[in-house]
């Protein structure tokens, strides 16, 4: 009777304990998108920059403290790119479980596959450089899926019990990336070799999935504002290639300066909408890239 | 043959005439080749990554004064006419081992090096509690914990915290526990207890602590909500008690001080650009030989962040929010015939002896300021700016122009910026 009983009141409360659910924090929101993709029904993602932010100069308001306080997994880009505004609230987060080094923070450029403009040499004469890399590799889908398998690993690890089930969610969302993956590749096919003109050097990892040429950058040298002499050299290169190649900014780049060069070079101008969220449209990372890519092969179309 | 014979003449003659460039390229054509392959990133060495973030802040600045100036400590503030290096600021940022990190920042001055603060911080104390203990700013209030220099608009003090903690702000050696609430919204409990040898309101150094009624006790309860995404209120209140140093050791007087700050701030949307509207409120009850004083003072100032390059703030200061007032008979009027340089000969003579007979760091003088600065940020590693003060001093039926212009540049790792 008594064994019974605790049966009974075992398989009552059983259902309380499952439903302790994973807590994600992530700090930009392609990449609480892609863990969101993972963790389906058996947490919450919370994302900590807004996605019409710069990513570099998010405010690290103290409400945010309480995003990380809660958190069982801390996803961030790393290798730098945070490091305006995420260590203080690191430290006053009071949770031991997401500080570097610990199973619940994952740095997603470990995850990516090698990074791209590693310097040789580091001096700040070179500009804001980042020493590991490039670290802006979410606008690579490719990457994209080492990112999302990291994440379900990184989550078996943390709650072994849903294990399989972050696994299944990744393996499913990797085969919806694949095949979007080649029909974004055979759209931007006839693009590539084009040459883009990005503000910043943010969408290194764009240009080289679609096999675009980095023709230049506005700003002359990472995080450094353009000089005019800088952006007349930029001008001339521009009007002097054939095809024209775009120009790229994110909608927290100064739109003035931007605009002035696509015009002046006679180039089309495309302004990037932010992160996922950012539009009614772009609400998670495939349609965020998808929108990207319509973005730029309008742009580059006519000029075909 | 011949024609083999001289392709390897032609390759051993380069090879002897540029040995680097042929030797040299090998390597580095292989390592790119093995990073396609086997998708190995180069790494940081791992020397490099076991150093602390090293940053050093170099602040310098140049002022001119239409009148002798107010009393100003010479400590980080431009107070004479000419060049003066306010302050090279070195941090060491790290984590110590996986529970504490440790924050380190030292200020050289040409009179010196000093200890600005040096703390460890735990990162995984249960029960969301914090523990800090070392040499830091006391959680009072919101300019008081920051690093000013660094991260204000303005060149100089608010005149109320100035005027209250000194130069050095209010800091001291102790420990510090917090608390943050399990909340929907942001709310956090700070304590500390501390060395309370701060000259001008408190008085009891180190050497000379004999139980807990000569450390400085100090509360601040501090809260932040997000009203929409751009928006961000953040109110707080502190207190702070500690014994001063006037009148005999047994009967150590006390300080008391209560303050109140409130910051609004909103962001721009997709840009850098940000408006932040900063309030601070702090009044003083100072009890001494023979009496006591009550005095306030307060700040507000407005700061127009308007892209990555371009800042403008203003800021109005008040002495005399409530307006000084005496009770009893302190003796307050020794250096009354200096009363103009009172803060800075007490804070030399505090250093030099000890105890300074009478106190004239809590005589109450009303005071106002406006001030006007304009920066630019060549990069996020530079700033130039231009600020102008009207400091007016009503007793003296006085007013002093300002004129300050700095530099600042930072070398080594970025630090994190202060919301």
């Amino acid at each position: 009777m008594r064994i019974a009983l605790w049966t009974c009141l075992a398989f009552l409360l059983a259902p309380l304990a499952s439903r302790a659910e994973v807590r994600v924090a992530a700090t930009l929101p392609s990449l609480g998108a892609l863990a969101r993709e993972v963790v389906g029904a058996h947490g919450t993602v919370e994302v900590l920059a807004p996605p019409n932010q710069d990513p570099h100069f998010v405010d690290g308001k103290p409400t945010l403290v309480l995003r990380l306080n809660r958190a069982d997994l801390l996803v961030h880009a790393g290798g730098g790119l945070e490091a305006g505004w995420l260590p203080t609230l690191l430290a006053g987060a009071r949770n031991g479980g997401i500080q570097p080094g610990q199973p619940g923070n994952l740095e997603v450029v470990g995850l990516a596959g090698p990074l791209l403009e590693v310097p040789d040499e580091l001096d700040r004469s070179l500009g804001d450089v980042h020493p590991g890399g490039n670290p802006h590799v979410w606008l690579d889908p490719r990457r994209a899926r080492r990112i999302v398998g990291g994440i379900a690993e990184r989550l078996a690890e943390l709650d072994p019990d849903n294990a399989e089930a972050y696994r299944a969610n990744a393996r499913r969302f990797d085969a919806r990336l694949e095949r979007a993956i080649a029909g974004w590749e055979e759209k931007m096919r006839p693009h590539r070799g084009r040459g883009l003109v990005a503000y910043h050097k943010s969408l290194t990892y764009l240009i080289d999935w679609l096999g675009l040429e980095a023709f230049g950058t506005i700003e002359p040298l990472p995080g450094i504002a353009p000089s005019p002499s800088h952006l007349a050299q930029l001008i001339v290169r521009m009007r002097e290639a054939e095809p024209k190649p775009i120009v790229v900014a994110e909608r927290w780049h100064n739109q003035r300066t931007a605009r002035t060069v696509a015009e002046k070079a006679g180039a089309p101008l495309v302004v990037l909408p932010g992160d996922v969220g950012s539009t009614k449209e772009n609400g998670d990372y495939l349609s965020f890239i998808g929108d990207l890519v319509d973005r730029l092969e309008k742009a580059l179309a006519p000029a075909r | 043959m011949i024609r083999w014979v001289r392709a390897t003449a032609v390759v051993a003659v380069a090879t002897l005439l540029f040995p680097d460039v042929s030797r040299a390229r090998a390597p580095e054509d292989l390592e790119a080749e093995l990073e396609r392959e086997l998708g190995t990133a180069r790494t940081t060495p791992v020397a490099a990554q076991l150093l602390p973030e090293i940053s050093l802040v170099g602040t310098m600045a140049g002022a001119v004064f239409s009148d002798a100036p107010s009393p100003r400590l010479p400590a980080h503030e431009p107070w004479h006419d000419g060049f003066s290096l306010q302050e090279i600021e070195l941090g060491f940022r790290s984590s110590v081992d996986p529970y504490v990190r440790a924050d380190v920042y030292l200020a050289l001055s040409l009179a010196g090096i000093e200890v600005e603060e040096a703390y460890a911080t735990t990162l995984a104390l249960p029960a969301n509690l914090q523990l800090r203990a070392g040499q830091f700013y006391a959680p009072f209030g919101r300019f008081n914990q920051l690093h000013f220099l660094e991260v204000t608009p303005f060149v100089d003090m608010p005149l109320v915290n100035r005027r209250f903690f000194g130069g050095e702000q209010l800091r001291g050696m102790g420990v510090e526990l917090s608390f943050l609430f399990p909340l929907p919204f942001f709310l956090e409990l700070r304590t500390a207890a501390q060395t309370a040898d701060n000259r001008l309101s408190f008085g009891v150094p180190a050497e000379d602590v004999h139980g807990a009624e000569d450390l400085l006790g100090v509360a601040r309860l501090v809260a932040s909500f997000d009203l929409g995404e751009r928006l961000n209120l953040l109110g707080g209140v502190s207190y702070a008690n500690g014994p001063n140093a006037e009148g005999p050791l047994e009967a150590r007087p006390r300080t008391q001080i209560l303050g109140a700050d409130l910051q609004l701030h909103l962001r721009d949307a997709a840009s850098r650009a940000y408006t932040a509207l900063q309030a601070e409120w702090i009044a003083r009850r100072a009890a001494l030989p023979g009496g006591g004083v009550r005095e306030g003072g307060a700040y507000l100032w407005l700061v127009r962040r308007f892209d990555a390059q371009w800042e403008a703030a203003v800021r109005a200061d008040w002495m005399g929010l409530p307006q000084g007032r005496t009770f009893g008979r302190p003796a307050l009027d020794v250096h009354e015939a200096h009363l103009r340089y009172a803060v800075r000969r007490d804070f030399h003579a505090a250093h030099d002896d000890g105890h300074v007979a009478g106190a004239p760091s809590f005589k109450p003088f009303g005071q106002r300021r406006f001030g006007a600065a304009i920066s630019f940020y060549p990069s996020e590693f530079q700033r130039i700016r231009l600020q102008a003060n009207y400091d007016f001093l009503p007793d003296e039926r006085r007013g002093i122009q300002e004129y300050f212009l700095q530099y600042q540049f930072v070398i080594g790792s970025h630090g994190a910026h202060v919301f």
